[in-house]
């Protein structure tokens, strides 16, 4: 039916990478090539072509827009033609899928982790750097967190309750430390962050490798006990009690800031 | 039951002008900044749904001091792909506490092939599309358990070969659907500049028994030196020309929601509550006169 390719002509100008120039070659050949009938085609305004383009750059450019608002220091890095040819990309191949708007960023990352990881010409930093910055967004607008905490307190032989905002990062740069221009150094770094239940905002805490290890394991669900020993074993040092009383002092500070609520 | 019928069933409806909830204020208003000064506010709630953080209890101490309306964004009401049933669940689960007396989106499509492309995009202006369509909104507004209505939108082509059947596709769209109409007098105002036609003709040719609410707005040039298009960007104060179509509207309809919208160069609260002002001067300017006319109208 010439209604429906219409819409998919219209949505194809849009969409797919080559539009552009197929379109300013010849519209109505454009339009044809995706069904609809030439004499549809031939009643396309004169200004078809140049208004088909300008509906491209509106819809790349809310996109691009978007993601450098949630991602601002790996958007300067990228450089604007190049977040330009990367969302063009990103629309071709795999586009936004929710109707949140705000989730595109996260999606947008999702399709150019693997391509950012194997690209030479980034810096080695910039995809840690990207999701560093949006786990302030994710964290911010998860829909978990605030739960009612289990009155229980915490016990060895236990899991504990964590609220639903608590995430462990790990990333190979200090990202965290990272300017709108200098690079994070190159330091294996686990962050905590969390969503504050008085004030909302995303709180991040830098881990050290101990408390990063138990942190892991407590979030998968290990018992208390476990999770310490596990730990330990993993990182190869003595669970002895200068490592009980920092940990006692670590659960003792997440306690006290919300992000974890007792035994589960 | 009618779409009228539908609307009157529920909680009562605010008139007067009001404004788009956006977050760059929301934490203001949730201080009470703009309380007395708004009639209503309207939402989006495609950012709200499936989401957290300070959103959902702001919105929910705002609702209790002001109705809210809800528009959204992303139906793709005019689209090829299936509706999102996740979405739909997840809007009518938000409505359940909210309970907008119906909710809104464009004659558009803004999806295709899975891929959500965040932007109203034109439909072709035939009945089949309009039949198409129409079964959408229907299904929508059963699926959400409220009455829907769709917004025309401003397009910059058109997909139909005169700008009055867009108007005849409106029409259309409302009748088989059953539906009421959002009437975005900017929109009007944009198409019939830059399509080259009367704003008045097309809108007598809209059945005014089914607007529901109105959006006014700005809009800017998309290129500043040639000035030969200009764009819906709600970027900019509202044009006296717009104004002029608003009070058309509400001299034959009265009393009606009317959504002054900002979205882009959004100024302080207090600036906006003050265009506000001039705006809602310009609708009870023409509300008085509605009342005049159906005074003499009573007494002939």
């Amino acid at each position: 039916m010439s209604e429906e390719a219409l819409i998919r002509a219209f949505a194809a100008s849009v969409i797919e990478l080559d539009a552009p120039a197929a379109v300013q070659a010849d519209v109505r050949q454009f339009f044809a090539r995706h069904g609809v009938p030439p004499e549809v085609a031939a009643r396309l305004p004169e200004t078809a072509a140049e208004r088909l383009a300008i509906y491209r750059t509106m819809v790349h450019s809310r996109l691009r827009a978007a993601v450098a608002e949630f991602l601002p220091k790996t958007a300067i890095r990228l450089g604007r033609p190049r977040l330009r040819r990367e969302i063009e990309q990103f629309v071709a191949e795999a586009a936004p899928k929710a109707p949140y708007f705000w989730r595109l960023t996260g999606e947008f990352l999702e399709w150019a982790g693997p391509r950012w990881a194997s690209d030479a010409t980034l810096p080695g930093y910039l995809l840690d750097l990207a999701r560093h910055e949006w786990s302030d967004a994710e964290v911010g607008n998860d829909p978990a967190g605030g739960e009612a905490a289990s009155g229980k307190p915490l016990a060895l032989d236990q899991p504990v309750q964590f609220d639903g905002t608590v995430r462990l990062r790990r990333y190979a740069w200090a990202v965290h430390r990272a300017t709108e221009t200098e690079a994070p150094p190159a330091e294996a770094t686990a962050l905590l962050l969390y969503r504050d239940r008085n004030d909302h905002q995303v709180k991040t805490l830098e881990l050290t490798p101990r408390a990063a290890a138990v942190t892991a394991r407590l979030l998968a669900g290990e018992p208390l006990q476990a999770a310490l020993t596990d730990a330990c074993a993993e990182l190869g040092t003595p669970l002895d009690d200068e490592f009980l009383a920092a940990m006692a002092g670590y659960l003792a500070d997440l306690a006290e800031r919300g992000a974890l609520l007792g035994a589960a | 039951m009618s779409f009228r019928a539908g609307i009157a069933a529920r909680a009562a409806v605010p008139t007067g002008v009001g404004l788009g909830l956006r977050s760059t204020f929301l934490a203001e208003v949730d201080r009470g900044a703009a309380d007395g000064r708004v009639p209503f506010w309207e939402i989006s709630p495609d950012n709200y749904v499936a989401r957290g953080g300070s959103r959902p209890a702001r919105l929910a101490r705002v609702a209790e001091r002001f109705p809210i309306l809800s528009h959204g964004l992303s139906l793709s009401l005019g689209g090829l792909d299936a509706l999102n049933d996740d979405f739909l669940s997840g809007l009518r689960g938000f409505f359940a506490g909210l309970q907008p007396p119906w909710h809104s989106d464009h004659l558009c499509f803004s999806a295709h092939d899975g891929k959500m492309l965040h932007d109203l995009l034109p439909l072709p202006w035939t009945t089949a599309s309009a039949r198409r369509v129409a079964a959408r909104v229907r299904e929508v507004s059963e699926r959400l358990e409220r009455p829907m209505l769709v917004e025309n939108i401003s397009y910059y082509l058109p997909l139909g070969s005169s700008p009055l059947d867009e108007a005849a596709f409106v029409v259309e769209v409302l009748e088989r659907a059953d539906c009421g109409l959002l009437l975005d007098v900017n929109n009007v105002f944009v198409n019939a500049t830059n399509h080259g036609f009367d704003p008045l003709a097309w809108l007598a040719q809209i059945p005014l028994g089914r607007v529901v609410q109105l959006h006014v707005a700005g809009h800017e040039f998309w290129d500043d030196e040639r000035q030969d298009l200009i764009i819906d960007t709600h970027g900019a104060p509202v044009r006296s020309e717009v104004d002029a179509l608003l009070a058309w509207v509400v001299e034959r309809t009265g009393a009606l929601p009317v959504l002054l919208e900002r979205d882009e160069n959004i100024p302080p609260l207090a600036e906006l509550l003050a265009e506000r002002d001039r705006v809602d001067a310009v609708y009870q300017a023409a509300l008085a006169r509605h009342a005049a006319q159906q005074a003499t109208q009573g007494a002939a």
